[in-house]
């Protein structure tokens, strides 16, 4: 019973790429939250730019909670932040998460026909986060 | 009371004016008189002078003077009860509502500029409020009474008694014990003091004197004051020049605070409307409380839920129904307008008071305090301190004197025991503490600081933890206001919070705690721990609280300074505040704060936080009737692109629709309103216009003209550009002038710079696409095009406005132009679907075509159907790049005028039709065509002409058969090199015929045959007519387009190739092999008949008796004739040559005119015939100079043919023969069903001797085939004279063998590779094998 929204955030504080995972299955989980993630994520992005001069690491871990939500959020050398807004401790998944979908959106960034800061629709990197979070953030 | 709103206080006067001296007063029946003549009570008459205008002195308890500056006395009525849960909750909540600051100001963060209020006038309101509803607590004395007033007017004949009595009233309250309210700050010995009121126009001043002696010596001198008041006389205005000194001070709302008793309640609804409304309300807020209760069990809140307000409204009904102010309750906190309270509040206050008296009252407070109370409190402060001092050291108990040295005490620890110790009121901690507050009210913090340091140590020791958090707080403030705030002493606030809220759980004193700090931290710039404490104070408890407190703490993210600055972090806490407020009621402070949150997530793409921002908007925007915003809030949420699912759409959908129709309804001038879905693809709109109409004949097909829905094809435009140009010029008999196209079609591919001409009475068709980008189905009903015409007299027509125009004048705008178009459409969910209209003006002006409306409602409920409109965008036009070149300097951008049309009277109008014609052929088929000319108008046309992309396809029968001699005929007979001719007739003459006038309303038919080219495929043929159009018109002439669309299927092969068929007489042969090529695969089976064989030539004709038929293995009996060739069967014959003897090509040549073409072809043609169908065929003779031979041996410029390529085709002469082929041929479809009869002809050309030629043959245009020939015959031996050169020169030239040994031996390299020729030849030369069919002559 874990929720985890992933976003990335460009950067004009736009998000470009969108996912939910989570281990509740969908008929059940409750529509409201997705707008909150969105507030949660959105708010925690101040907290990461506070953050990402203080530490040589991309990843930041827990920089910000909202009752029983964490933030976790990660940091590209190009300064596209990742965050996942999650609703469980799971530090270690979090990370390997976010450095595969690191790699994969490297990948994608270098793709001639993406803008960077535009929204990410290839079905190809849905594909990949889709295992990605089964892989690390579900199990 | 309390004053920390309106002035502009600092931190450190908010602190000292919370914590000011509290000072009771009592007044006699008959003092209350005398103040109520100035509509004040007597507490406040002292508001505005409660501040000293002078520092005082005080001595502490080591004798060193300190001076209190701006020393504020708190006057509060004995009598003043803090309200009731209920009814502070209530005022708690007034406060919030009534306090409302439209003034904003503009901050820039991270480039986004920020609407923020100026100030929170709410919270300051609602902060007073809070403190003042407060109940004095146990553990601190800063809310209890100092000292008492007693007043006395000086008007009383028994003063004395009155006073008297007015002491044991207050010493009995003094002496209760266990204490009741209000409690007293050092009960044992209180200070009443004695004032007596004087009023200067009533009494005799020398009376009052006497009355106040009497008092002095009864109660002593210092006790007693006397103040003259009511210098003026009542009832007048007292000084329009002063301001009302009270109005800032007076707040009235809480009236019924005095009315606990019950006696009669003051804030009872004032109007009869309030009154119903509050008790009809009231079973059905009763009926509600129950389900909501059972809704507040039901697990934790989610933190953005929708709203509770109801919830929370049913709370405190609930509360308030065993509550005696049940009446008071304001049932709508939203009503926002003026209640009667604020009436009685604008009377005038003081209107009595002349300046005089004003100078007594100010005098009073500071005699009072230099003289009563701080003589008291010194003495207060001396008493206390001597009991710390004695005490110091004896424990209350042995257990505590341990604790204090074994327990490492923490606040939380032993959580369970807070109420364990009990203080006396004698106890040296509680001394202590005292002693602390009595310093720091008066301003002497050093000291504070000290005593609530030593009593916080003392109450953590006895973990009495109430009294420890009390001590920390105050202590903490000390230290604010002495100035020596630091680190620790914040902690000692933050400690005291937690202290507060975790263990006491004490959520008021937490909150005040809090409040205080925010203060303190705010002076010191420490605004991220403001935010942090403000956020631990929102609890699910109050949502009014939580929402002021999250606000507070929104703007703290957002004041940090720039780098720091949390705008992000702003934004989420000023949603939640707004959440927070939409539960408590608040509705505009909600709508507020989302409103203010949205600039920051506006066009963010953050779609669901902004989804749900826009819907909570649209919501409290609905209750507070601001519907217009509303509405757009709601069109918002059906924006294209959203990510909410189909059912939150619907539900969007219905509230949009029923906030537009609320809307519409309530202020009908707005008019038809644009609606928001659904849209527009607003380059998807095309006008068509000059489009004649249709006209419906049997058997006719009217011309195709031009569709509004014809994809633009700039190749295809350029061709029917290129044939207007040359119809034009034909048409104006070479007279001079620019060229410009007409254009009928206007899309976004085809810009309308020019503004578009239409037709009175003609119809003007549009076409429009419309998105539905939302999830659910939408139906469009009553749709009308939205159009204004501007007659020429300048008046102004619009079905617009119908609704609003009386009858006749909205049937006169409806019979001003016709509309036609589809009445309803359904879209389902994210469909497009192009609606067509055809709009046809009655009159004539400007026409506007400015949307459409429609009634737009969910297919899921059409009922609720809203009216507005969809409006057309002029587009821009992004100028091409040639016109960019020349029109550098113009603006780049210009607007299209596709809607806007100049509408012109009648013209006349031709409608044309064709006989049918098959849409597959097959190659070289030749079909007759009826044309069907009709003029509609009422004028007669003067000039038609007709113009063919393709002039080879057709052959009118109109033409006057005595036209000129094409020029490839011509120069087959004498050389034309010479002959001036000029390139564009040449090919005007050749695109361009003119047909008969035609009188108005007659018609007349035209017939033409029409072949299919020589090559399978799509075929288009245009044909494009003009006709003129009386001077003086905005046009001059109009056109009509036609174009047929052919298949073109395979059918009939051929090559031919002439040879030497008898070497010995040097008789030419022409081998001919013909193949049926018909695929029997597509279910159509063809046969196909050889009719005749014919030969053009100059100088040979065919042997009429000579036809050796060498394959007629593929020869069988057919449906109508003997010998038919079926599918993909092949024959071959073999024809003779002989001499053209009657050719009369020397004559024609030495004729000074030309002859006919009839002569002509009559002289060169040849005919055999070789295995006729049985029918008889009714194509035309090939003599005829209009038939498809002349078009053959005609050549066809290309339009953009070179002047230099024109002269070189027309200078040369190619020597060919042409054999025509005649067949027919019948195709049967679907097993016999379905029958065609075909007639067609092919056509070989024949250059040289044992060169085969095709038909179908390449892809070369008769044209470029000459040049190329020509070029390669230039390169060689020069362009040779005569047909079959070779063969001439057998026939012509002396028998030397040799010679012609020699000429074989040169093409033998041509040949010799083509076994299958030799074998044939060898065939030929063994007679045995050929059978005549022709018998032979002799």
């Amino acid at each position: 019973m874990s929720t985890y929204y992933f976003v990335i955030v460009g950067h004009n504080d736009n998000p470009i790429y969108e996912k939910e995972f989570s281990t509740v299955n969908k008929e059940l989980r409750k529509e409201d939250h997705r707008h909150l993630s969105q507030f949660i994520a959105h708010a925690a992005l101040d907290l990461v730019d506070e953050h990402k001069w203080k530490t040589a690491n991309m990843q930041l871990k827990s920089i910000d909670r909202f009752n029983q939500w964490f933030v976790s959020a990660f940091i590209t050398a190009s300064q596209i932040r990742f965050i996942i807004v999650h609703d469980n401790k799971n530090d270690e998944g979090i990370k390997n998460f976010f450095n595969e979908m690191y790699e994969t959106y490297i990948k994608h960034s270098m793709n001639a026909f993406y803008k960077i800061n535009t929204p990410i629709k290839s079905t190809m990197f849905e594909k990949k986060s889709e295992i990605f979070g089964r892989k690390y953030l579900l199990s | 009371m309390l004053q920390l709103t309106g002035q502009n206080y600092n931190a450190r006067d908010i602190i000292k004016n919370i914590f000011s001296p509290l000072i009771g007063v009592l007044s006699s029946p008959l003092a209350d008189e005398a103040c109520q003549r100035n509509n004040l009570t007597f507490v406040e008459l002292l508001q505005p002078f409660a501040k000293l205008p002078n520092d005082a002195h005080f001595r502490d308890v080591s004798g060193t003077s300190v001076s209190v500056r701006g020393l504020r006395l708190n006057f509060c009525d004995v009598d003043w009860r803090p309200p009731q849960t209920v009814l502070a909750r209530k005022m708690l909540n007034d406060s919030v509502t009534n306090a409302h600051n439209d003034k904003t100001k503009v901050v820039t963060i991270a480039d986004m500029d920020l609407e923020l209020p100026t100030s929170e006038p709410w919270f300051e309101q609602w902060r007073e409020t809070f403190l003042t509803v407060q109940f004095p607590a146990e553990h601190e004395f800063t809310r209890h009474l100092l000292s008492c007033l007693l007043i006395l007017s000086s008007a009383d004949p028994q003063i004395v008694e009155t006073a008297h009595k007015l002491t044991q009233r207050v010493q009995q309250m003094q002496s209760i014990t266990p204490q009741k309210l209000p409690k007293w700050f050092h009960p044992s010995e209180v200070l009443n003091s004695y004032v007596v009121l004087h009023e200067a126009r009533q009494g005799d001043l020398s009376k009052a004197q006497q009355a106040f002696e009497m008092l002095k010596s009864t109660f002593g001198d210092s006790k007693c004051f006397l103040i003259s008041i009511n210098s003026n006389e009542g009832g007048q205005p007292a000084a329009q020049d002063m301001q009302d000194l009270w109005k800032d001070y007076i707040k009235r709302q809480p009236k019924s605070t005095l009315a606990q008793e019950g006696s009669s309640d003051p804030s009872a609804p004032k109007s009869p409307q309030e009154a119903t409304s509050a008790v009809g309300s009231m079973p059905a807020m009763q009926m509600s409380v129950l389900q909501e209760q059972e809704q507040d069990v039901v697990g934790m809140l989610h933190p953005l839920s929708p709203m509770q307000e109801s919830a929370t409204d049913a709370l405190s009904t609930r509360l308030s129904i065993s509550s005696e102010s049940i009446a008071s309750q304001n049932i709508n906190p939203n009503v926002w307008a003026a209640s009667d309270d604020v009436a009685a509040d604008n009377a005038p206050h003081g209107s009595c008071l002349g300046a005089k008296d004003l100078e007594n009252l100010r005098h009073f407070v500071q005699d009072y305090a230099v003289r009563a109370l701080i003589p008291y409190i010194e003495h207060l402060v001396a008493i206390l301190s001597e009991g710390v001092t004695q005490k110091k050291g004896v424990s209350k108990s042995l257990l505590s004197a341990t604790k204090r040295w074994f327990v490492t005490s923490k606040p939380g620890a032993g959580a369970n025991n807070q109420n364990a110790v009990i203080y006396t009121n004698e106890s040296a901690e509680l001394q202590t503490r005292k002693l602390g507050d009595l310093y720091f009210m008066f301003g002497h913090y050093n000291l504070a600081f000290q005593a609530y340091h030593q009593a916080k140590r003392d109450f953590n020791a006895d973990s009495a933890w109430q009294y420890y958090a009390g001590a920390l707080e105050m202590a903490a403030l000390s230290a604010f206001q002495l100035g020596t705030a630091h680190r620790k002493t914040y902690d000692y606030m933050e400690d005291a919070i937690v202290c507060y809220l975790t263990v006491c759980k004490l959520q008021q004193f937490a909150t005040r705690a809090t409040l205080l700090s925010m203060e303190c931290l705010k002076t010191a710039r420490l605004y991220s721990e403001v935010a942090k404490q403000l956020i631990r104070m929102t609890s699910e408890e109050s949502d009014l609280r939580s929402a002021l407190l999250l606000e507070q703490a929104a703007y703290c993210f957002l004041i940090s300074p720039q780098p720091r600055a949390m705008h992000r972090k702003y934004a989420f806490h000023i949603v939640l505040a707004g959440n927070r407020y939409s539960r408590a009621g608040q509705r505009r402070h909600a709508y507020r704060c989302y409103r203010q949150a949205y600039q920051v997530f506006e066009k963010r793409e953050w779609s669901l936080a902004e989804d749900h921002i826009q819907y909570t908007v649209a919501k409290q925007a609905y209750q507070l009737k601001q519907l217009e915003e509303s509405s757009r809030s709601f069109a918002h949420l059906l924006r294209p692109g959203s990510q909410q699912n189909a059912q939150q759409q619907a539900n969007f959908l219905k509230e949009y629709l029923q906030t537009q129709n609320e809307l519409i309804r309530r202020s009908p001038e707005l008019g038809l309103v644009p609606h928001a879905l659904p849209q527009v693809i607003q380059s998807s709109i095309r006008v068509l216009t000059l489009v004649p109409p249709l006209t419906a004949q049997p058997n006719i097909e009217p011309a195709s003209n031009l569709n509004i829905n014809s994809p633009f094809q700039p190749g295809d435009e350029a061709i029917w550009h290129k044939l207007e140009e040359m119809l034009v010029i034909t048409a104006a008999s070479n007279k001079p002038f620019v060229f410009k196209p007409s254009r009928y079609l206007f899309t976004q591919q085809q810009p309308a710079l020019d503004i578009p001409l239409a037709i009175q009475g003609e119809p003007i068709e549009l076409a429009v696409s419309l998105a539905n980008s939302v999830k659910c189905g939408v139906a469009l009903t009553d749709i009308d095009l939205l159009w204004k015409l501007t007659l020429d007299n300048g008046e102004e027509l619009s079905n617009g406005n119908l609704s609003t125009s009386d009858g006749a004048s909205s049937a006169a705008i409806q019979a001003a132009v016709k509309c036609q178009c589809p009445v309803n459409i359904e879209l389902a969910e994210q469909a497009t679907e192009t609606l067509h209209f055809r709009l046809t003006p009655k009159l004539t002006g400007r026409l506007n075509i400015l949307g459409l409306f429609c009634r737009v409602a969910a297919l899921t409920d059409p009922a609720t159907s809203l009216l507005g409109y969809l409006k057309f965008e002029t587009q821009r036009v992004k100028p091409s790049a040639e016109s960019k070149k020349s029109t550098q300097s113009l603006s780049q951008t210009m607007l299209d005028n596709r809607l806007d049309l100049r509408l012109i009277p009648q013209l006349p109008a031709l409608s044309i039709g064709f006989s049918s014609v098959p849409s597959e052929m097959l190659t070289g088929e030749i079909v007759p065509v009826t044309i069907t000319l009709r003029n509609l108008g009422i004028a007669p046309i003067d000039e038609i002409f007709v113009a063919c992309d393709n002039p080879r396809s057709i052959t009118l029968l109109q033409k006057e058969s005595q036209q000129p001699l094409p020029l490839a005929m011509l120069n087959s007979l004498r050389n034309l090199s010479n002959d001036k001719l000029v390139k564009d007739k040449e090919i005007r003459g050749q695109h361009v015929c003119s047909l008969p006038p035609l009188e108005a309303q007659q018609a007349q038919t035209v017939p033409m045959w029409l072949q299919a080219p020589h090559k399978t495929g799509n075929f288009q043929l245009r044909l494009l007519f003009y006709y003129s159009v009386p001077g003086g018109a905005a046009i001059k002439y109009r056109l009509v387009r036609h174009i047929w669309q052919l298949q073109v299927e395979s059918c009939l092969e051929a090559e031919a190739t002439c040879i030497i068929s008898n070497v010995t007489n040097g008789e030419l042969g022409l081998d001919i092999k013909l193949k049926n090529v018909n695929n029997e695969q597509k279910n159509v089976s063809t046969e196909v008949y050889i009719n005749t064989l014919s030969l053009y030539s100059k100088e040979y004709k065919l042997n009429p008796d000579k036809l050796f038929i060498m394959d007629k293995m593929g020869i069988s009996a057919g449906q109508a004739g003997e010998h038919s060739l079926k599918s993909q069967k092949s024959c071959s014959f073999q024809g003779r040559l002989q001499a053209n003897q009657d050719s009369k090509d020397e004559e024609f040549s030495q004729q000074a005119t030309m002859p006919s073409i009839k002569q002509l072809l009559a002289s060169r043609l040849s005919h055999l015939k070789i295995m006729p169908m049985d029918r008889i065929s009714d194509l035309l003779p090939l003599e005829d100079p209009r038939s498809f031979l002349a078009n053959e041996e005609t050549i066809f410029f290309p339009t953009n043919i070179s002047t230099e390529d024109f002269n070189a085709i027309v200078a040369s002469y190619l020597p060919h023969s042409t054999l025509a082929l005649s067949w027919s041929a019948i195709i049967s479809q679907d097993e016999g069903r379905n029958e065609r009869l075909v007639n067609g002809l092919h056509f070989i050309k024949l250059y040289n001797l044992y060169e085969t030629g095709n038909c179908p043959s390449g892809d070369l245009s008769a044209a470029s085939e000459v040049l190329l020939r020509r070029k390669s015959k230039d390169g060689e031996k020069g362009p040779s004279k005569r047909e079959f050169q070779l063969s001439e020169d057998k026939i012509a030239g002396s028998p030397d063998p040799n010679e012609q040994y020699e000429v074989f031996g040169d093409e033998r390299e041509h040949w010799e590779p083509n076994e299958n020729y030799i074998g044939q030849r060898c065939l030929l030369e063994d007679e045995s094998f050929v059978m005549p069919v022709a018998p032979a002559k002799g």
